[in-house]
């Protein structure tokens, strides 16, 4: 296993980072909570951010944190579909290999951050007032986020984001016409 | 990564320094403020270019829409293939090659599916085009080997051998002593089939097959199917119908569409007087295979099983016109005829 810095990674898929904090952002404004600034990209640590507003409702934090990983892996899928389909017969050609490099960057950046893990902590988990089903709902999440970010080590990843936009598609494909 | 900023405590809205703040919430600003940025604004170049990638993923879609259905006929060829249903994948590779000529998978595919379904003229055309070329992938090259090597089991080539089982077309003695000439090893196995397919003989038919029964390395394991075949056959007419069921499921396992091996299984059906089971499966292989001689074999067996002499009587006539229509040899006239008789005579 061969170690690539995130900085670099994060630079090579940027796609997927924009992606990613459009996705906080477009949850918040579903939600109607304030968003005072975004970045969507910067080549740093992080490599992007949205500062929002504190959020009164449990599962609006939650979800606002886990919404990179529904609206990435619902991109991924849609953007790399057609292209994973093509490559069935054919190797792929030029705008297979840039909708599949969107696609896996996309899927790539699905899971939350460890410091999206780290506001559902605070604010829903060590917060008083929260419900306990709803903690028992958000610890689970919070290990999920922690395991995302430990299998990065193992590119697991970029495995994800292969295997949303290229392999489910393709999954799919064989499973309605075999 | 999404972040909260901590609550501001002024008296007018913190933004704009305008409007009264709205208290009812955990940052107090005024509602224009909070409505706009609820609304942050996405940068325009962000828009641009997500539309741009939208609009290449649906030019995609499009480009791909054309390919669809050949994507699908190759789909479903690997499909059967994996289900071992090489009628139905070589179906499936028709339709992908006549859009794909050249397409390496493509044709490796169809000379496994072709030579299972016997269809020699797509074989020879998909061996032509690969001829010379690499397959990348070895576990279908293998097979694609297997296949052809299967085929050849059918198709002795010309020689002394080959002149002789035709001059003695006719003569039942010369053409078992022609066999029992044969050194008992592989390169003779094509030739002895060749005999086999000439003899019309019932009681010859067995007699060379009993002989090559004994070659069990060969005929139990389905190695060289064509021996395997009539193995099953000869049990079938020997009444033993449990050991040629036994052969007919080795077959199948190969090739679940094997329309011979189906109507062996049909035979043995009828055999045990299953007649319902016999129906199904004589229909379905005579579906698969219409011009095969053993299906034609099968359901002769079936309809004297049934007392249908007439309807055997009505095949036997087709084969006939058939073997005149193209100027073939009667071998198989012959052996339904005598087929026929034999159960005229003992039912």
């Amino acid at each position: 296993m061969f170690f690539i810095p995130g900085v670099i990674i994060s630079v090579v898929t940027f796609p997927g980072v924009i992606v990613h904090e459009l996705a906080h952002q477009l949850f918040c404004r579903l939600f109607r909570i304030p968003v005072f600034e975004v970045c969507y990209f910067r080549a740093g640590n992080p490599a992007g951010y949205v500062l929002h507003e504190r959020v009164e409702r449990p599962y609006q934090q939650i979800l606002i944190a886990v919404g990179p990983w529904f609206v990435n892996t619902a991109l991924a899928v849609m953007i790399g579909a057609s292209a994973a389909v093509n490559t069935i017969v054919d190797d792929p050609g030029p705008l297979d290999v840039l909708l599949l490099y969107l696609a896996i960057s996309i899927g790539m950046h699905a899971f939350p951050s460890l410091g999206d893990a780290g506001v559902i902590w605070d604010s829903v988990v060590k917060n008083p007032a929260t419900a306990m089903r709803t903690k028992i709902v958000a610890v689970p999440i919070i290990g999920m986020i922690y395991i995302g970010a430990l299998g990065s080590f193992v590119w697991l990843d970029a495995i994800y984001g292969v295997a949303v936009a290229m392999r489910l598609p393709r999954y799919a494909f064989e499973a309605m016409f075999a | 990564m999404s972040e909260e900023v901590a609550d501001v405590d002024t008296g007018r809205c913190p933004v704009c320094s305008v409007n009264d703040r709205c208290d009812q919430y955990p940052t107090p600003m005024c509602t224009a403020c909070r409505d706009s940025s609820i609304r942050l604004a996405i940068p325009r170049w962000i828009v641009i270019v997500g539309l741009g990638i939208g609009a290449l993923a649906i030019m995609s879609m499009v480009l791909g829409g054309y390919q669809l259905p050949t994507t699908m006929a190759l789909v479903r060829a690997r499909a059967a293939m994996d289900r071992h249903e090489y009628v139905t994948a070589h179906g499936a590779l028709r339709n992908f090659l006549s859009t794909h000529p050249d397409h390496t998978e493509g044709n490796v595919r169809m000379i496994i599916a072709a030579a299972h379904a016997f269809e020699m003229q797509d074989l020879m055309a998909a061996v032509k085009v690969m001829d010379g070329r690499a397959v990348p992938d070895d576990a279908l090259l293998r097979d694609a080997n297997i296949a052809t090597e299967q085929v050849g089991y059918y198709i002795p080539s010309e020689g002394p051998t080959t002149d002789s089982i035709k001059r003695y077309f006719d003569d039942v003695q010369s053409l078992i002593s022609l066999e029992e000439s044969l050194p008992f090893e592989d390169t003779a196995l094509s030739y002895r089939l060749d005999i086999l397919d000439r003899l019309h003989d019932l009681s010859a038919y067995d007699h060379v097959v009993r002989r090559i029964a004994t070659l069990d390395e060969y005929a139990n394991t389905g190695d060289c199917r064509r021996l395997t075949m009539i193995k099953a056959s000869s049990l079938c007419n020997l009444e033993r119908y449990d050991d040629a069921s036994v052969l007919c499921d080795v077959l199948l396992a190969i090739n679940r569409e094997d329309a011979r091996a189906m109507a062996m299984k049909a035979w043995v059906a009828i055999g045990k007087g299953d007649p319902g089971t016999a129906g199904t499966l004589i229909q379905r292989a005579h579906r698969l295979a219409p011009g095969s001689q053993i299906v034609t074999e099968a359901r002769v067996h079936i309809a004297c099983r049934q007392r249908s002499f007439d309807q055997a009587k009505a095949i036997h006539a087709v084969v006939r016109e058939g073997e005149r229509g193209i100027g073939a040899d009667d071998t198989m006239s012959r052996r339904l005829a005598a087929i026929i008789a034999s159960y005229e005579t003992t039912l």
